[in-house]
C-alpha cells in the first residue's frame, strides 16, 4: 500500500465523526512530512490536497471527557458532575439532617442505568454525595436529585402489607404477627392500650427474670416512643429466654408496622426489622466445639 | 431505562445553569516559584514540663488529713455522687397512722422511730432503706384496710385477729407489717416486733437441751425481752416493769430463761392492753430449723422454746386478753418456704405426696387467714417516683411520663423491681 492510499482511507476515517484517533496512529500511518515525499510521490497528491488534510494532521485530538483515561470514565463523570454540583451550591441554604434517610436507587438498579457495573465503594462514594446533596434547597438540585431517587419502592410496600392477609388490623383492631429469634418463635397481639404486656398469660416482670430480657422485648416500642400506647399479648415457645424475648421484639416490631407503617424507617435503623439470624453454629470435626480446639500437643 | 437515556437525562438536568457548562475541570497546575513559596512549617519548641514540686504545706499531716463528706462529694462525678438532700416529708400524728388517703409518703416522729430501731427491721429492708435518710413510706389501701382492722380488734382476744400477709417475692409484704407496727406504737399498743422469724431457727443464736427434752435459746429470749421491755416500758406499771428487768438480769441458765418469759408475756396479759404480736419470715416457723438432735435429725421450730410459744399464739392455743397476731411470709430465701403453710392459706394445691411433720401440722390452723398484697397502683408508683425523683435516687435528669409507664411496665408494678429500676437503672 503506497502512501497515497493510505492518506486517502486516513482522510475518510477522519472525516467520520465518532472516531477518536490517537496523534500516535496518524503519525504512524503516515510517513515523514519531507520535500522528499513530495517528489517522489504520484502526482495525486499536490500541495492544496495537503492543506486540506493539515488541520487533521497536526491538531491533536482530544478525548471527549476528562476522565477518558481512567478505567471508569461513566463513573468518574458522575462524581465530576456531583462535585460540582455540591460547590456550586455550596453556599445555598441547607435543611436540617432528618433521621429518615433518603432512599436512593439500588447499586443493581444504578449500574443498569449507568451502563456500567458498579462496586459497593464506588456505589457508597456516589451515595455520600448524593446524600450532601440531598440537603440543599434548591429546585434545580431536586429536579436532578429525582433521576437517583427510588420514591416508588416505599409505596409498593405498604401496599403489599396492607394487601396480604394478616398485614390488616382485625374486627377487634388487633394485628397478629410471628417473630423468631434462634429457636424461639412468638405470636403476638398487638392491640391499643395502656401498656399491659402479659407473656403466656403472665406478666412481663413475672416471665423473664432477668431485666434485659424484659429490656428487649419493650425495645420497639422505646425506640418509636410509643411506650404505654399498645397492649401486648405474646405467646412464645421453643428457645430460651433470651430467644424468646427477641421474638416477641420481632414480632411486636411486625405488629407496629400493622399499626403504623410509618415507624418502619425508625425501626429499620434500631435493627429490629431484620429477623435476626444468628443461630448456634454447628461443631466441626477435629474441634472440641464450633471453635474451641482440643489442647496443642507439641509431641 | 436504558443507561444511554439516563446517561443523556443526567447531562441534561445537570445543565440546568448555564455557569456549569463546562463540564471539563479547569486544569491546575504548581509551577516551581509557587512550591518554593510553600509554608516552611515553623518549628514549635516545645518547653519540657517542669516538674511540680510538691510543697510540704500542701499535704496536711496526721488528723487533718481525714477529708470531710464535702470536699469528697465534690471531687467525684456531680452526675451519680448527689448530695443528699433534705426532703420534707410529712410526719404521722400521735395516736395512730390518722391516715385516710393512700398514695402519699409519711414518716415516723422521733419517739416511734426509736422504738422501730430497738427492735430493727429486716434484712432486706435495712439495706434498701439506707439511700433514703429516713425510714419513709407510703400509705398503700392495705396499709389503711389493716390499719382498720387492727383497731377493730383493740377489745378481742388475741385469737380471732390472726392475720398472715401473702404476696409474690418484693410486693412489700415486710413494709406493710412495719407499718402496721408503726400504727400499733402510736396507737399506744404493747408491741412485740421480731423482724426476723428466720433467725430464730437458723442456729444464729445458741440453744441449749433441757433434761425435759426442750430446746431453749437463753440468750435469744434474753435479747427479745429486754426489746419488749424497752419499747414498751411506759405500758408496763411500774412494780411490773421492775419484776421485768429482774427475770431477765437473772437470765443465766435457760430453766430461768424458760420461766422469764413465760412470765413477761403472763403480765402482758394481765395488763389487758391490746397487744400485737407481729412477726416478718413468719413461714420460718413452719420449716425445719438448722439445729440438730442429739441423733443428728433436723429440729422442728416447736421442739424449740421460743418458736413454739410464738406458734401458739399464732395457732390460737394462747391468745391475749386483746390484741391481734399478726405475721409476713418471706419468699427470699428458699429453705424457709413451707409447703405446710402455703397449704393450710390455700396458695397451692394440697398434694397427698408431700409430707407435712406431725410437728408443724399441730400448729397449723385453718382460722389463720391470709392477706394478699398487691402490686403498686398507678397512682402510687408515681407518688414514690416523684418522691425518689426528690431524694436524689433517680438517674435520670428529666423524668418524663413515659419514662414512667416503661418502668411501670418493666416492673410490673412490684414494689422491689420498681424500685430497682428508679434507683439502678437507666
Amino acid at each position: 500500500m503506497n502512501a497515497h492510499t493510505r492518506i486517502h482511507q486516513l482522510v475518510l476515517l477522519i472525516s467520520k465523526p465518532n472516531i477518536i484517533l490517537s496523534s500516535r496512529i496518524i503519525r504512524s500511518s503516515l510517513p515523514p512530512l519531507s520535500l522528499k515525499l513530495f517528489h517522489r510521490q504520484s502526482s495525486t497528491i499536490t500541495p492544496a490536497f495537503l492543506d486540506t488534510v493539515q488541520p487533521f494532521l497536526q491538531e491533536r485530538s482530544k478525548p471527549h471527557t476528562s476522565s477518558y483515561f481512567t478505567g471508569k470514565p461513566a463513573y468518574y463523570d458522575l462524581l465530576i458532575q456531583l462535585d460540582d454540583l455540591i460547590s456550586k451550591y455550596s453556599a445555598f441554604p441547607k435543611r436540617q439532617k432528618s433521621p429518615l434517610a433518603t432512599l436512593w436507587k439500588l447499586n443493581a438498579v444504578l449500574s443498569q442505568d449507568l451502563g456500567i457495573s458498579l462496586k459497593t465503594s464506588q456505589y457508597s462514594k456516589i451515595v455520600q454525595k448524593l446524600n450532601k446533596l440531598d440537603l440543599i434547597e434548591a429546585d434545580e438540585v431536586k429536579e436532578y436529585l429525582k433521576l437517583f431517587k427510588r420514591h416508588y419502592q416505599l409505596v409498593d410496600k405498604r401496599e403489599e402489607l396492607a394487601s396480604s392477609k394478616h398485614g390488616q388490623l382485625d374486627e377487634y383492631n388487633r394485628s397478629l404477627t410471628v417473630g423468631r429469634r434462634k429457636e424461639a418463635t412468638a405470636r403476638v397481639f398487638l392491640i391499643k392500650g395502656a401498656g399491659d404486656v402479659r407473656v403466656n398469660g403472665r406478666p412481663l416482670a413475672d416471665y423473664f427474670i432477668e431485666a434485659k430480657d424484659r429490656e428487649t422485648c419493650i425495645f420497639p416500642f422505646v425506640v418509636t416512643e410509643t411506650v404505654g400506647q399498645y397492649n401486648v399479648w405474646a405467646l412464645v415457645k421453643g428457645g430460651g429466654p433470651t430467644g424468646q424475648s427477641g421474638a416477641i421484639a420481632h414480632a411486636i416490631t411486625k405488629g407496629l408496622l400493622i399499626h403504623n407503617y410509618d415507624l418502619k424507617p425508625i425501626l429499620r435503623k434500631a435493627k429490629l426489622v431484620t429477623r435476626d439470624t444468628r443461630v448456634v453454629e454447628r461443631k466441626k470435626p477435629g474441634l472440641a466445639k464450633a471453635r474451641k480446639s482440643y489442647t496443642w500437643v507439641k509431641r | 431505562m436504558s443507561s444511554a437515556r439516563f446517561r443523556f437525562l443526567l447531562n441534561h438536568k445537570y445543565l440546568f445553569d448555564a455557569k456549569l457548562i463546562n463540564i471539563q475541570r479547569t486544569s491546575f497546575s504548581t509551577t516551581i516559584p509557587a512550591l518554593a513559596k510553600a509554608q516552611v512549617k515553623k518549628e514549635v519548641k516545645k518547653k519540657a514540663p517542669a516538674f511540680k514540686q510538691v510543697r510540704n504545706e500542701e499535704k496536711p499531716k496526721g488528723k487533718r488529713s481525714q477529708s470531710s463528706n464535702e470536699s469528697s462529694v465534690g471531687k467525684s462525678n456531680p452526675k451519680f455522687y448527689k448530695p443528699k438532700p433534705i426532703v420534707e416529708v410529712e410526719e404521722t400524728k400521735p395516736g395512730g397512722l390518722n391516715v385516710d388517703v393512700s398514695g402519699k409518703v409519711y414518716t415516723y416522729p422521733n419517739d416511734i422511730m426509736e422504738k422501730i430501731n430497738v427492735f430493727g427491721v429486716p434484712p432486706i429492708m435495712s439495706k434498701e432503706m439506707k439511700i433514703f435518710p429516713k425510714l419513709s413510706w407510703i400509705a398503700r389501701d392495705a396499709t389503711l384496710d389493716l390499719a382498720k382492722k387492727l383497731d377493730g380488734s383493740k377489745n378481742k382476744p388475741s385469737a380471732e385477729t390472726r392475720i398472715v400477709l401473702v404476696g409474690p417475692l418484693g410486693v412489700g409484704k415486710s413494709s406493710i407489717l412495719l407499718q402496721i407496727v408503726g400504727h400499733a406504737l402510736a396507737s399506744d399498743w404493747i408491741v412485740i416486733y421480731i423482724p426476723s422469724a428466720i433467725d430464730l431457727v437458723n442456729g444464729k443464736y445458741a440453744y441449749v437441751k433441757l433434761s425435759s427434752g426442750d430446746y431453749v435459746q437463753p440468750t435469744l429470749i434474753a435479747k427479745i425481752l429486754k426489746q419488749i421491755h424497752s419499747v414498751n416500758r411506759d405500758k408496763f406499771a411500774v412494780q411490773d416493769s421492775k419484776t421485768i428487768t429482774d427475770l431477765i438480769d437473772r437470765i443465766k441458765d435457760p430453766n430461768t430463761a424458760q420461766t422469764a418469759l413465760e412470765q413477761v408475756l403472763d403480765k402482758i396479759d394481765k395488763s389487758s392492753m391490746p397487744v400485737l404480736l407481729a412477726i416478718d419470715e413468719i413461714n420460718a416457723l413452719y420449716a425445719t430449723t438448722e439445729f440438730t438432735s442429739p441423733d443428728h435429725t433436723l429440729l422442728e421450730p416447736g421442739n424449740l422454746f421460743l418458736p413454739r410459744t410464738l406458734l401458739e399464739y399464732i395457732s390460737g392455743q394462747k391468745k391475749f386478753r386483746n390484741g391481734a397476731v399478726i405475721g409476713a411470709t418471706s419468699l427470699v430465701h428458699k429453705p424457709t418456704l413451707s409447703y405446710a403453710l402455703d397449704a393450710a392459706l390455700h396458695l397451692t394445691e394440697v398434694s397427698p405426696w408431700k409430707q407435712v411433720s406431725p410437728e408443724i401440722a399441730r400448729y397449723i390452723n385453718k382460722e389463720v387467714k391470709s392477706y394478699r398484697i398487691s402490686e403498686y397502683s398507678k397512682n402510687e408508683a408515681k407518688a414514690l417516683l416523684d418522691f425518689y425523683i426528690r431524694n436524689n435516687v433517680v438517674h435520670e435528669d428529666a423524668p418524663t411520663d413515659e419514662s414512667f409507664t416503661k418502668k411501670y411496665m418493666l416492673s410490673n408494678g412490684n414494689a422491689r423491681k420498681f424500685l430497682e429500676y428508679c434507683s439502678k437503672r437507666l
